[in-house]
């Protein structure tokens, strides 16, 4: 086999891989759409019937998960503020120490980590079970008495796993910027008051909004690849721990991506608010 | 609840099915199933018995072909298009078709619940008399990993019954039943053809004489085609 003739099979087989990677996200996003369309414009369903479900996926997801962020979130606190502080007092910029922590904790850190968190723990966890489902035909049982699993199944794992991801990203900052703070105080000589001051005047509605637009992409994409790649199970048993991987990685590279490029869209709104652009 | 829809007839029309990377189990079939009469799906293991009852109550769809409920075509039908017709299918599975994370009872009773059927009383005194009829209601209270196979085929084959269908489907109803099991169900079926709506049951079953014993029409998969068998002399 010649060599443009290889070259020529890799660039096909990358093309082929590109042209599967835009079909499964349409078919993923697309899942999400019709998923809400059924449960929230057709009201296919009473929603005491799924809020079950929803409390459920709230209780697994997000209360359980709060022992380890918890955890996480201290660990990165203090590490941020001690290495911010450390570095600002050396050039003499102690005031700074807030906007450092609102850029790093809230816009960066807190997103990303509950999002692997979360995918770690609940996105590997729907998408087992629902390929369990899946094996055992139990998606087909519910199709035959006629419960639509998109409003049954995927739209309760779906809100449960937004409002989670919410509050849990939420819990970490809270935990990072004072949990951070206390801890680092005990050989930092620094102000509370000070502290306090330099954090609301960093704080800005660019912020809340990345805050938002993250996590509420981190939560919708996390679960509805779950339940996707759950669903996706064919043949049988052996295929779960593959789907299960596959959420995993999916959903990684879908938040990572999103994060970036949101992030990326924040940082050139900076620098041509500042004129540099 | 959704209105249900009586189904006039129910016909297959140019059916091409296969399952990926297999050999097609249907080729250009043909069929009409009328109302009124039951029937009893032959042939050999992996002919497509199980398939075509899959394909009736609209749970797989096939490569090509249409299946006409009256004249609307099922298979361009959304799934809530199809709601007033599925509460008119009862349909049984033949392997699997328990929701584990249910109790024996709530797997009765969630079709009813989530579909607003009746009031709560009637729905629980429907779920309590199907469970009674096969003496498995001591079970009510348990999951499907907890108990045997027999009351778990036995919770899919009432959960056929629970929207008091007109048409039912049913795959292999009585494996790993007893001869009890056998009569209740046998007059559980009677009973529903008598007096509860059911006008046609569609067998597949290795049970030779339970299946006689609603006068069926044979229908044979043969060389990817469904034949009606006639009978001998």
């Amino acid at each position: 086999m010649s060599f443009n003739h290889l070259v020529l099979q890799r660039v096909d087989q990358l093309g082929a891989s590109l042209v599967r990677a835009i079909r499964m996200t349409f078919e993923v996003f697309l899942m999400a759409y019709l998923s809400f369309r059924s449960a929230i414009v057709h009201r296919v369903q009473s929603y005491t019937t799924i809020m079950q479900v929803v409390l459920q996926q709230i209780y697994f997801t997000g209360w359980q998960a709060l022992p380890l962020i918890s955890v996480l979130a201290l660990a990165c606190g203090t590490i941020v503020i001690m290495q911010s502080s450390l570095q600002a007092s050396l050039i003499g910029t102690s005031e700074m120490i807030g906007q450092t922590m609102i850029a790093v904790i809230v816009r960066e850190l807190s997103p990303l980590i509950t999002a692997l968190i979360v995918i770690a723990r609940s996105g590997t966890a729907v998408a087992s079970e629902l390929g369990s489902m899946k094996v055992n035909r139990e998606i087909e049982v519910l199709e035959s008495v006629g419960i639509n699993p998109l409003s049954y199944i995927i739209f309760p794992r779906l809100l449960g796993g937004i409002i989670s991801v919410l509050c849990l990203a939420f819990y970490f900052d809270v935990i990072a910027l004072w949990g951070g703070f206390f801890v680092t105080s005990i050989t930092h000589n620094m102000g509370f008051d000070f502290y306090v001051e330099t954090l609301v005047q960093a704080l800005k509605p660019s912020d809340v909004f990345l805050f938002f637009a993250k996590n509420l992409f981190s939560g919708t994409t996390i679960f509805v690849v779950s339940c996707y790649q759950g669903l996706s199970v064919k043949k049988g048993s052996y295929e779960v721990p593959q789907v299960t991987t596959k959420a995993v990685v999916y959903s990684v590279i879908y938040v990572v991506v999103f994060n970036l490029v949101m992030t990326t869209l924040v940082y050139l709104n900076e620098l041509s608010k500042l004129g540099i652009l | 609840m959704t209105e249900r829809k009586r189904i006039p007839s129910m016909k297959l029309c140019d059916l091409e099915f296969a399952y990926d990377g297999h050999t097609p189990l249907f080729s250009n079939a043909h069929f009409e199933f009328e109302m009124g009469r039951n029937y009893w799906i032959t042939g050999e293991t992996n002919s497509g018995k199980s398939s075509l009852l899959r394909l009736l109550g609209a749970l797989s769809q096939p490569q090509k072909g249409q299946y006409f409920i009256g004249d609307e075509n099922v298979f361009e039908m959304s799934f809530d298009e199809f709601m007033p017709y599925r509460f008119s299918i009862g349909y049984s599975f033949d392997l699997g078709g328990v929701i584990n994370n249910r109790t024996v009872y709530e797997n009765l009773r969630l079709p009813l619940d989530y579909h607003g059927v009746g009031t709560p009383e009637e729905r629980h005194q429907k779920v309590e008399k199907l469970l009674q009829l096969f003496s498995i209601d001591r079970f009510s209270q348990v999951r499907p990993a907890e108990v045997t196979g027999r009351v778990k085929k036995l919770v899919v084959v009432c959960r056929a019954f629970i929207f008091d269908p007109q048409v039912l489907l049913m795959d292999e109803p009585t494996v790993g039943m007893t001869a009890d099991d056998v009569s209740s169900l046998s007059y559980l079926i009677e009973e529903y053809l008598a007096s509860k709506g059911l006008e046609t049951v569609i067998f597949v079953s290795r049970n030779e004489p339970f299946v006689e014993s609603f006068d069926p029409i044979v229908i044979d998969i043969q060389h990817h085609q469904l034949k009606k068998k006639v009978a001998n002399g």
